[in-house]
């Protein structure tokens, strides 16, 4: 009985936790519509703003992705999260990806490129994928010179996603302790990255598949010889 | 591009006004002209009742009414939704299990508010490249033509992978449906070679269960419950499995658990308190059959049989204040069917029985004799008994067994309904008329069904088509004489060329057997022939 009654309490502040998040959530969409609106109507580089503008809409899109990936994790934490694994177009998904920070590229003047084949199709919750890739693409977008590429093929080990940017690459102390973000001695949940990449792995261990796991890595270097984000899905 | 959305025509249904205007302003971006929007869940399947959208955009949360879920089974249940529509379920959260648990009722797309306007349009353009493909598959379906869409089907099998995969579990299910178990089974095999897709394992566990290994069907059905408790469906099963095993108390329990996540199915309500009743728990039995009366109140899933379960329990508890307004709720919803209003009648002149004179039952008794004999053909077995069960409980026998004469005319030769009619006229004490009732009523349709078989075996085909004909005019629910006139005609089409007279008739039987049982798969098989006849 007395267990009983102490579950209902946690289950009551989960949904209130849920609750006040979704709240939240609404009024992140209505400030992002805000947002638009200004920058649709008003000429911001006369304004002397447009900058502030782009940041004041990644700020934005940045909280409501971390909710988002708290509300996640809360549900795969309480075993509530239904995956809904589907046959997913992989360079639709990736076209549509870039979509979604469609305004942030524009306004901040970032070219990009999608590279991968049309035939490629994977199975994946595209929910979660979404989380993931949103995460690879925003950090990317902050810390890139002027150019993004997203690409995306098949090895033995299962689909490998890469993004890449022509910033100056991830600091390397971030490099060397990158295996160890699942442990919170590390000080990596601490930073966006960090949040992020937990995230990611978690996204990545619902997906396993024929008894192969997923992993994300980070490194410099690649075609455009700056931060490279690999996330191999099984 | 800008063609392809200025073509076609779009449903927009949501409970906030700046909603269905932004989503109209991001669509006549696009290019989109014919354009339509709703507030409720109500009025969008109004809308989609009288015409045809290739996209509707819904949100799932639509305020008091209908939810979205509910719009999109409500549609696809009616017919209204063709496969080449293509569905859009709109979720403020991420992660909905009342939508994604839906194993079959899935909509062919989900976005998360907020919604991007450059991804949408992307997305479509995405969904109506593969959708206006199925047209074909959905003519097919809409002349009642399945084994014509499994072709369909095969042919289409080419190209994006996700279409594909869609084509197969459609094709799948109309095996199913047509009892072509071995092939439905094959697919479902070869998909689960791909990947362990749970609507694969879930159409398994289905076939399993209709071929009767019931041990192997539920294994398969707890193991996807296990793996997510959240595939409601997959509870309704195993309930049925749990109850063809005689764990009927296990069943309920089941349930029990199904409504408590979701309670607003009316079908699974309705099979709860069924199990509850027969279980002997009419507290939950009552409790279940109010829920299906109370979320089935706008509900095209609604049925004349929880009003009538719920009139019991009131009955025998003795609440007639209950009893009487439930009746006469029940007779207002259930005007149009006759089977309904059958129910609906014996059981209201069942409970009037201690307030009103005899005058006032019999007329509802004239109504109800009045209703059999104009809509013999659509009036089902089961209905026809519980009706009579009523008129002998008011000590009407005469009228009681001629509703049951009625029945056995209609199933002349099946002993099942025979023995149930048996039974009730023991239980009733009139036993020893039984056997004269049944002699009479099915005596002369076994002499027409012998004569039939003869003279077709004798070549006498014209001659026996005539017979089947007249007889099934008068006792139009006779799925046996149905079906054998149906097969005459269509050997004597097929030997001397299209009859006009004789394809209406197949047709318009066709129909009306499959409008009694939609899964009828000989009366399937057959419109599949007719359909190949030259027209």
């Amino acid at each position: 009985m007395k267990d009983d009654q102490q579950k209902d309490e946690v289950l009551g502040l989960t949904s209130a936790f849920a609750m006040v998040s979704h709240d939240i959530k609404n009024s992140l969409g209505i400030l992002l519509k805000y947002i638009g609106m200004i920058s649709e109507n008003c000429d911001l580089e006369a304004c002397g703003v447009s900058q502030e503008c782009a940041d004041m809409e990644y700020e934005v899109r940045r909280i409501n992705n971390n909710l988002v990936k708290m509300l996640t994790l809360f549900k795969v934490e309480e075993g509530n999260y239904m995956l809904n694994v589907d046959a997913h177009s992989i360079r639709d998904f990736l076209e549509e990806e870039m979509l979604e920070h469609g305004d942030l590229t524009k306004q901040k003047g970032i070219g990009y490129e999608v590279e991968c084949s049309e035939e490629l199709y994977w199975y994946f919750d595209r929910n979660l994928m979404t989380g993931v890739m949103s995460n690879a693409i925003s950090n990317a977008l902050r810390y890139t010179k002027d150019w993004l590429r997203v690409s995306a093929e098949t090895t033995d080990e299962g689909l490998v996603v890469t993004v890449e940017d022509n910033g100056s690459g991830f600091p390397e102390s971030m490099l060397e302790k990158q295996g160890e973000f699942f442990h919170p001695e590390s000080g990596f949940l601490n930073n966006n990255t960090g949040l992020g990449l937990y995230f990611t792995q978690v996204v990545l261990d619902l997906h396993k598949h024929d008894g192969k796991r997923g992993r994300v890595t980070l490194s410099n270097g690649g075609v455009l010889q700056g931060g490279c984000c690999r996330i191999l899905l099984p | 591009m800008d063609d392809l959305f200025g073509r076609l025509r779009y449903l927009i249904i949501d409970d906030f006004e700046q909603m269905r205007v932004s989503f109209k302003g991001m669509l006549t971006g696009f290019g989109a002209v014919d354009i339509e929007t709703c507030a409720c869940g109500e009025q969008g399947l109004k809308a989609l009742s009288v015409r045809n959208y290739d996209v509707v955009i819904c949100d799932y949360n639509l305020g008091d009414g209908k939810d979205g879920q509910q719009v999109l089974e409500e549609a696809r249940y009616l017919g209204y939704l063709g496969h080449a529509c293509s569905f859009f379920m709109i979720t403020a959260e991420s992660n909905m299990p009342m939508v994604l648990g839906a194993l079959e009722q899935q909509p062919d797309e989900y976005m998360i508010k907020p919604i991007n306007p450059d991804v949408l349009q992307h997305r479509l353009i995405g969904v109506l490249k593969r959708k206006r493909q199925l047209k074909p598959i959905d003519q097919a379906l809409i002349e009642g033509d399945k084994v014509g869409a499994i072709a369909l089907c095969d042919e289409q099998r080419d190209g994006d992978l996700k279409k594909r995969l869609y084509l197969t579990k459609l094709q799948s299910e109309l095996c199913i449906d047509l009892e072509r178990y071995d092939d439905a089974s094959a697919i479902y095999r070869q998909m689960l070679k791909i990947r362990d897709f749970p609507w694969a394992n879930f159409g398994l566990g289905k076939i399993d269960y209709f071929r009767n290994d019931l041990e192997k069907a539920e294994q398969r059905f707890r193991g996807l419950i296990e793996e997510n408790q959240h595939y409601l469906e997959v509870y309704d099963w195993l309930a049925l499995v749990l109850e063809a095993c005689g764990e009927t108390a296990e069943a309920q329990v089941l349930l029990q658990q199904a409504v408590k996540l979701s309670p607003k199915l009316v079908s699974r309500q309705r099979k709860l308190g069924e199990l509850a009743r027969d279980n002997g728990d009419m507290e939950t039995a009552e409790r279940a059959f109010l829920a299906a009366v109370r979320w089935g109140e706008n509900s095209c899933f609604a049925k004349a049989e929880e009003y009538r379960q719920l009139a019991d329990i009131h009955q025998k508890n003795g609440h007639y204040p209950k009893l009487l307004r439930l009746l006469a709720d029940g007779r207002k919803r259930f005007n149009e069917h006759p089977s309904d209003q059958i129910q609906m009648l014996s059981r209201h002149a069942r409970a009037k029985r201690h307030i009103d004179n005899d005058e006032v039952i019999d007329a509802y008794l004239h109504e109800i004799d009045q209703l059999v004999s104009e809509h013999k053909g659509v009036i089902a077995a089961d209905d026809l008994l519980a009706a009579a069960d009523d008129l002998f409980q008011l000590s009407r026998s005469e009228e009681a067994q001629a509703l049951l004469g009625v029945l056995l005319c209609n199933h002349h030769d099946d002993d099942a309904w025979t023995d149930r009619v048996q039974q009730l006229m023991k239980h009733h004490g009139n036993e020893s008329e039984a056997d004269a009732l049944i002699k009479e009523s099915k005596g002369e349709l076994k002499r027409i069904h012998g004569e039939c078989i003869q003279l077709l075996q004798q070549g006498g085909v014209a001659q026996a088509i005539t017979l089947l004909n007249e007889t099934v005019d008068h006792y139009p629910a006779n799925r046996t004489l149905t079906l054998m006139s149906i097969s005459a005609m269509i050997d004597y089409m097929q030997e001397h060329g299209v009859d006009h007279g004789y394809h209406f008739r197949c047709r318009h039987s066709l129909n009306q057997l499959l409008l009694r049982d939609r899964r009828d798969a000989a009366a399937d098989k057959y419109l599949h022939v007719l359909n190949q006849l030259p027209a």
